[in-house]
């Protein structure tokens, strides 16, 4: 069974890692979809040429890695295996929890991971930031996660 | 036994009774048609009576209008609007129930006079149906001033709602320029970290 086979990807790990935000979720499925295009209509040959055309190097290395040992020459004989190795992520990444924050800033990069990281401590790995940014809540954050809205903002506290 | 009564005697006497006769009922005959000169005349009255009660009808009609168009023309509300559109509506209020109280003392003192005169049992009847025209009356300008300030608090309940709105928005919009230009980024991600972790709490 290839799907109970690939189901505990331990690439799910350093998919997290770089999937954080709702976007770069919605840009990881394009690129994963983009590359079953090519699993259908090519020679699993060309599989690793559109591999580094189609994906990022991080998602790349992700699913090279999940190659069983048998496919590395093998060709079209890998096609199913790669195939599901392409669904798991894609379902690894469309199962996650969407928590929805609003800022009255535009986040750097490393307070993105800081909120990852703590939101993640709490409310579990499965979970992606959609953050929204709106000044005029002028300050502290709103936070909508599973039909919970919270408004902490300094609009709302005046 | 009767005595012997000569027989031009009766004649005449017949004549003479004959003669009261009529004279009885020609006056009973001119008291009916006095009688019923003035029930008409009553009636007359009492057409005018329910003709009263139309127009104080139409008064309250146009009191309501007047009403209307205060609350439809206003398009600013200030405290000084606010206390003239109060006055305004009063004075229109006691204009029309002034009007409407002199009406009903009208009608009333001329038909009481005009009654005085007649039996006791059409001035019962009268004054009863006057009586309960107006309690109708009553009851119609009552039900229209409460219409009235009905209007008027809910007029006011709306345009403070908006009032509301509109000092929250400009509130807002001071708070944000003044407050959210002069937070530093830093300040910015620290309130950010401690709302989302208020938030955690309250979702956990």
């Amino acid at each position: 069974m290839l799907n109970d086979k690939y189901s505990n990807l331990p690439a799910q790990a350093g998919l997290l890692a770089y999937v954080r935000t709702l976007q770069e979720k919605t840009h990881a499925i394009g690129m994963l979809e983009a590359l079953e295009g090519e699993v259908f209509d090519k020679d699993f040959a060309n599989f690793k040429k559109a591999l580094s055309a189609k994906v990022e190097s991080w998602l790349a290395e992700i699913i090279t890695d999940q190659f069983p040992s048998s496919c590395t020459t093998a060709g079209e004989a890998c096609r199913d295996d790669v195939q599901k190795i392409i669904e798991n992520l894609t379902d690894a990444l469309n199962s996650l929890t969407v928590v929805k924050i609003t800022l009255a800033f535009r986040p750097t990069e490393k307070f993105i991971n800081t909120l990852v990281t703590s939101l993640r401590k709490d409310f579990g790995d499965r979970i992606v930031l959609d953050i929204s940014y709106d000044p005029a809540i002028i300050g502290g954050a709103v936070i909508e996660y599973k039909g919970k809205y919270i408004d902490n903002s300094i609009k709302h506290a005046i | 036994m009767l005595p012997d009564i000569p027989v031009s005697i009766i004649f005449y006497g017949l004549v003479l009774l004959i003669a009261i006769l009529a004279v009885v009922l020609l006056g009973i005959s001119w008291s009916m048609q006095k009688l019923a000169e003035r029930y008409y005349h009553l009636k007359e009255k009492r057409t005018a009576a329910t003709q009263a009660l139309k127009h104080a009808n139409e008064v309250l009609a146009a009191a309501r209008t007047d009403a209307a168009k205060i609350v439809r023309d206003a398009s600013h509300l200030s405290r000084d609007f606010t206390s003239q559109f109060d006055r305004d509506l009063r004075e229109v209020r006691e204009e029309n129930s002034k009007k409407l109280e002199g009406l009903m003392q009208e009608m009333r003192g001329r038909t009481i006079t005009e009654i005085q005169s007649v039996s006791e049992y059409i001035k019962r009847r009268i004054e009863k149906e006057l009586t309960e025209a107006s309690e109708v009356l009553n009851q119609e300008v009552i039900k229209a001033q409460e219409q009235i300030q009905k209007d008027v608090a809910e007029y006011k309940n709306s345009r403070m709602t908006t009032i509301d709105s509109e000092v929250k928005s400009a509130v807002d919009e001071a708070a944000q320029r003044v407050l959210g230009g002069s937070i530093e980024p830093s300040r910015h991600e620290e309130l950010a970290q401690k709302a989302i972790e208020d938030a955690k709490r309250q979702i956990l």
